[in-house]
């Protein structure tokens, strides 16, 4: 009997840093959103709640105004007097859990759409592909408005609706990137063992596709989190009195010419939140393009 | 089709394992055409035979191995498995099928999830028919990689930590995973180095004759399925030309195809710039097939009954099979030889009988 | 051991009696191994002259460095690799530390090159006469016309059908076997000195490669051609000389009829003794155990120890290339005929 000698390679993992992830971006972009949820647990343990009611008195007054009381308004107040930075804070798991609920229904809908349209063939891929087709055809901000003329604003409604619409990108990508996968020949080796074919899908094809849903759901994180502004923005969105940043953009357009600064927080948030989020999918995706050259090899 | 109260009736021949009847296989080329990769072939594997299926691209013998494994669905004929017609049985009722008959494909590179580890790979096949507790599967991966010679360690690696020739091991070992009794190789070894793949078909031949499996073989290389075949079938554009003992196909070939193959299939021994039947022309495409003989754009010797007649199968003699208007003719092969000069092969000079020379 | 120096040149002259065309000496390249003491030799010392009108077989398997051989001689190493040692002559001339616009003047022209995938070594989206006139234009000084004209003959030789419709066609309209034949007119058009195959038909069905290799054979008996190749049957097939490599080494040469008899070398014996060769008494194949040194490896002594079934102690020192009687072989203990089979 014929006997091999194993190699003694070293196992192809990706080589940590001494500190970091081994991505450049992912680092920052983690360390800028490690900022942003600190920043969210802080609001509840070191401020005082009752820094979210207005003083009139202190309304609209410039960043760094010291108020009566001694506190500090480092990006100024509203024109209901709240600290202006507080209320973004507060805004966080409005604007984030939104986006964050939203992004986990698109990319949830979008795999699971993709996944059935790469396996099955004939009329079921045609209705599916169809069906993709068809829901890029609705004008979002229509389908928008109906929800929330029906529904109402809120939490919920604006994340589903946001959810329930936005996945087709994320479908597409997948499906292309799933019939590659479906071609290996690992695929026709389960298959004819008498593998089932989810078992084949969720294990054979959804770790191939793990980078590609991470790259995206951080992106889209992004992109969500700037609609959902924008229809708050619009009055769209969260209910008017929810400190979501969108409603706060939209607020501090009437005091534009007397209290620019008001802007400044919502925006210098929205944009961190941003940036951030980008510089995540940045990192993602350069850790699976490291990784894929070791593993494929 | 047999019925499924009480004892089920056999179909088919009772010598063979696996069987394939009047096998018919076409697809469907861009353009609406048809594809005819395979056109009415019939073939068995008695248990503990080798037989090998040897071809050029377009011969479609890796079709006949994907559709003997119902990945495939045929356009006419039988599949039969021990008795049973398995042409045309759904996903569940192929399951006990599927533990006897198993395949081992050409790239080791992609045959294995490359994510997944050893043990992972193989004992796919024993969870999806619930082979037992995982203190059993391990066990048997950990039989299982010694039987294909791996150390037991292997089973904690991934796939890129092993050769090309050590992930074919681990892909024949996966396949013995069910116990199967019948085993078919698509090409097991042409994407190896040379000196891996004499392990590799020892390794085969060791494990057919320890675990009595049935072996079809497919590959291109005719010297290597006549090393490890006991009887071959040569296929051209979907049809089988010629069939036999391995000695006596390639000893004393009658199918020109057959001659020009051998002739082709360059050999380690000195004396290598001998001459050589050279066919003109290339391969033909399956969508557009020739008329008559589908051989005879190429052959040396066609004649014009064979532009407008196609050849049917001939057993000329018992297992031995032909077609060509020319077979069985025992001076055409030697017309053949004469024809063009050519010395044969090394080796073979003990097949012919001192009657029979020229 | 002077004789070493000297013999290699000598061995050289053994079979073909022509002037030396190209001369390799100690060739060395290396490519960087972070995180391990050496880097990596994918040629580890490698020496050889080609005479004139002889056809020289490079074999090896995969790793043995062939092919990287042949990519030095022509300047096409990949980057990160690199030449660190030794010289590439061409008659009288370096060319291996030739400045970019002078290789190019030597690519082409001086060495063309037959490479195995025609797919990649065709450009897909022109067509094949464009190429052809292409490579003309830029060593020859002709016309357009002529250029042309030397494109259709050049298809003509090779033995392409319908010549001068071709020229239009692009490569993906071509057969394997077609396009291969294209590879070599286009190889050939300026009449090169030394032609470089690499594995020009492995990927080839039997019936067609023995179509390229009758071509090769035929169209140029008289052409100075460096075949590389991982079957040893095929270099049986048109070489005159070979020489086997392992682990970026030479381990034997010779001449084609003395290697196929007599191996020397432990591995040329289990590479002949691993392949089937339609033998009716049906000997068992005997395989090489273990594999080839990969690029991670770090090598000490003679790479192939590891794997031999004659390694002595004295193997633990990188035996040199040098003469066993009439035939250069790096062994200490090189095999005699009586021991070749079993």
């Amino acid at each position: 009997m014929t006997t091999a000698t194993a190699t003694d390679k070293p196992a192809p993992a990706f080589r940590f840093n001494k500190l970091g992830t081994g991505s450049l971006q992912l680092d920052l972009g983690l360390l800028l959103f490690a900022i942003i949820i600190i920043a969210l647990l802080a609001q509840w343990i070191v401020l005082d709640e009752s820094a979210l009611d207005g003083n009139l008195r202190t309304r609209l007054k410039p960043m760094g105004f010291v108020g009566p009381d001694g506190v500090r308004h480092l990006f100024g107040t509203d024109q209901l007097g709240r600290d202006l930075l507080f209320r973004v804070l507060g805004g966080l798991p409005w604007s984030l859990g939104i986006s964050g609920v939203a992004v986990i229904c698109v990319a949830v809908i979008g795999t699971f759409i993709g996944l059935v349209g790469a396996w099955y063939t004939g009329i079921v891929r045609t209705i599916v592909l169809l069906g993709i087709a068809a829901m890029i055809a609705m004008p979002f901000l229509v389908l928008a408005l109906v929800v929330v003329a029906v529904v109402g604003r809120g939490f919920w409604p604006l994340s589903l609706t946001m959810g329930f619409i936005a996945w087709t990108a994320v479908s597409r990508v997948i499906y292309a990137e799933s019939r590659g996968l479906l071609t290996r020949e690992y695929v026709l080796a389960a298959r004819l063992f008498g593998v089932s074919k989810w078992s084949i899908l969720i294990f054979h094809v959804l770790p191939g596709l793990r980078p590609t849903i991470l790259v995206m759901a951080a992106f889209f994180f992004a992109v969500l989190l700037i609609i959902e502004s924008a229809l708050s923005f619009l009055g769209l969105g969260a209910p008017l009195n929810a400190p979501s940043w969108g409603n706060m953009l939209s607020d501090s357009r009437q005091y534009l010419t007397i209290a620019p600064w008001m802007m400044f927080a919502p925006a210098g948030a929205i944009v961190l939140a941003v940036i951030s989020l980008n510089l995540i999918g940045d990192g993602f995706a350069e850790l699976s393009r490291k990784r894929a050259r070791a593993v494929e090899v | 089709m047999t019925e499924t109260t009480g004892a089920t009736e056999r179909v088919g021949n009772d010598e063979f394992l696996l069987e394939a009847e009047s096998l018919k296989v076409t697809f469907r080329a861009p353009g609406g055409r048809k594809l005819h990769a395979v056109d009415e072939i019939s073939l068995g594997v008695r248990p503990r035979e080798t037989v090998g299926l040897v071809g050029e691209s377009g011969s479609g013998k890796s079709t006949v191995a994907l559709t003997l494994m119902r990945a495939h669905e045929p356009e006419g004929g039988r599949i039969i498995f021990d008795g049973q017609d398995i042409t045309h049985l759904n996903y569940k009722e192929l399951m006990p099928v599927r533990r006897r008959l198993q395949m081992v494909f050409q790239d080791p590179y992609s045959s294995l999830d490359p994510r997944w580890s050893i043990r992972r790979v193989i004992s796919e096949p024993l969870k999806a028919h619930k082979f037992g507790t995982r203190q059993q599967i391990n066990d048997r991966v950990a039989e299982l990689l010694e039987q294909v010679g791996l150390p037991p360690d292997a089973a904690n690696r991934v796939p890129s930590q092993f050769s090309g020739g050590q992930r074919q091991r681990i892909a024949v070992a996966r396949s013995l995973a069910l116990q199967p009794s019948a085993l078919i190789a698509d090409e097991p070894v042409s994407s190896l180095d040379v000196s891996i793949q004499a392990q590799i078909i020892n390794l085969l031949r060791d494990l057919q004759d320890r675990l009595h499996i049935a072996l079809l073989i497919i590959a291109h290389d005719l010297a290597l399925v006549h090393q490890i075949s006991d009887r071959i079938i040569v296929m051209y554009l979907g049809e089988p030309v010629e069939e036999g003992p391995s000695d006596e196909v390639v000893g004393r070939p009658q199918h020109p195809y057959t001659v020009a193959l051998l002739s082709a299939t360059p050999v380690p021994e000195p004396g290598g710039d001998r001459k050589r039947i050279v066919l003109t022309g290339d391969p033909p495409s399956p969508i557009f097939r020739p008329n008559g003989c589908r051989f005879h754009p190429r052959c040396p010797i066609a004649q014009d009954r064979c532009k407008v007649e196609k050849p049917p199968l001939k057993e000329i003699a018992p297992g031995r099979k032909v077609s060509c208007w020319f077979a069985g003719q025992l001076d055409a092969p030697r017309d053949l030889w004469a024809l063009k000069d050519v010395p044969l092969p090394p080796g073979v000079e003990a097949a012919r009988r001192p009657s029979e020379s020229v | 051991m002077s004789v070493a120096t000297e013999g290699v040149a000598d061995a050289a002259r053994t079979a073909a009696s022509g002037e030396t065309i190209l001369s390799v000496n100690d060739l060395v390249v290396e490519f960087p191994r972070p995180g391990q003491p050496t880097d990596f030799r994918a040629v580890n010392g490698v020496s050889f002259d080609l005479r004139q009108g002889e056809t020289l077989g490079l074999v090896g398997e995969s790793g043995s460095g062939k092919s990287m051989t042949a990519l030095s001689l022509l300047g096409i190493v990949p980057a990160p690799g690199k030449i660190i040692e030794g010289s590439i002559n061409l008659r009288e001339r370096r060319i291996d530390n030739l400045p970019i616009n002078e290789l190019r003047k030597v690519r082409g022209n001086d060495i063309g090159m037959v490479f195995q995938d025609p797919m990649t070594g065709l450009n897909p989206v022109r067509s094949i006469g464009s190429q052809l006139t292409e490579s003309v234009l830029r060593h020859q000084n002709v016309t357009k016309q002529e250029a042309t004209e030397l494109a259709f003959h050049a298809l003509d030789d090779v033995g392409i059908p319908s010549a001068r419709e071709r020229l239009e066609a692009f490569p993906h309209e071509l057969s394997g076997g077609l396009r291969q034949r294209v590879m070599i007119a286009l190889a050939l058009i300026n009449h090169p000195e030394v032609i470089i195959a690499d594995e020009a038909t492995t990927a080839l069905d039997a019936t067609i490669q023995a179509q390229i290799l009758d071509l090769l054979r035929e169209r140029l008996s008289s052409a100075t051609m460096i075949l590389i190749t991982h079957d040893m049957g095929v270099a049986a097939e048109i070489c005159d000389r070979i020489m086997v490599m392992y682990a970026g080494r030479i381990v034997e040469t010779g001449t084609i009829e003395e290697v196929l008899t007599s191996p020397r070398h432990p591995y040329t014996v289990g590479l002949l003794s691993a392949v089937p060769k339609f033998d009716i008494r049906r000997p068992k194949l005997v395989p090489i155990p273990g594999i080839p040194p990969t690029a991670e490896d770090i090598v000490r002594g003679c790479p192939f120890a590891p794997r031999c079934r004659f390694a002595e102690p004295d193997c633990d020192q990188r035996p040199p290339l040098e003469y066993a009687e009439d035939r250069l072989v790096a062994c200490w203990h090189p095999r005699s005929p009586s021991e070749r089979s079993k």
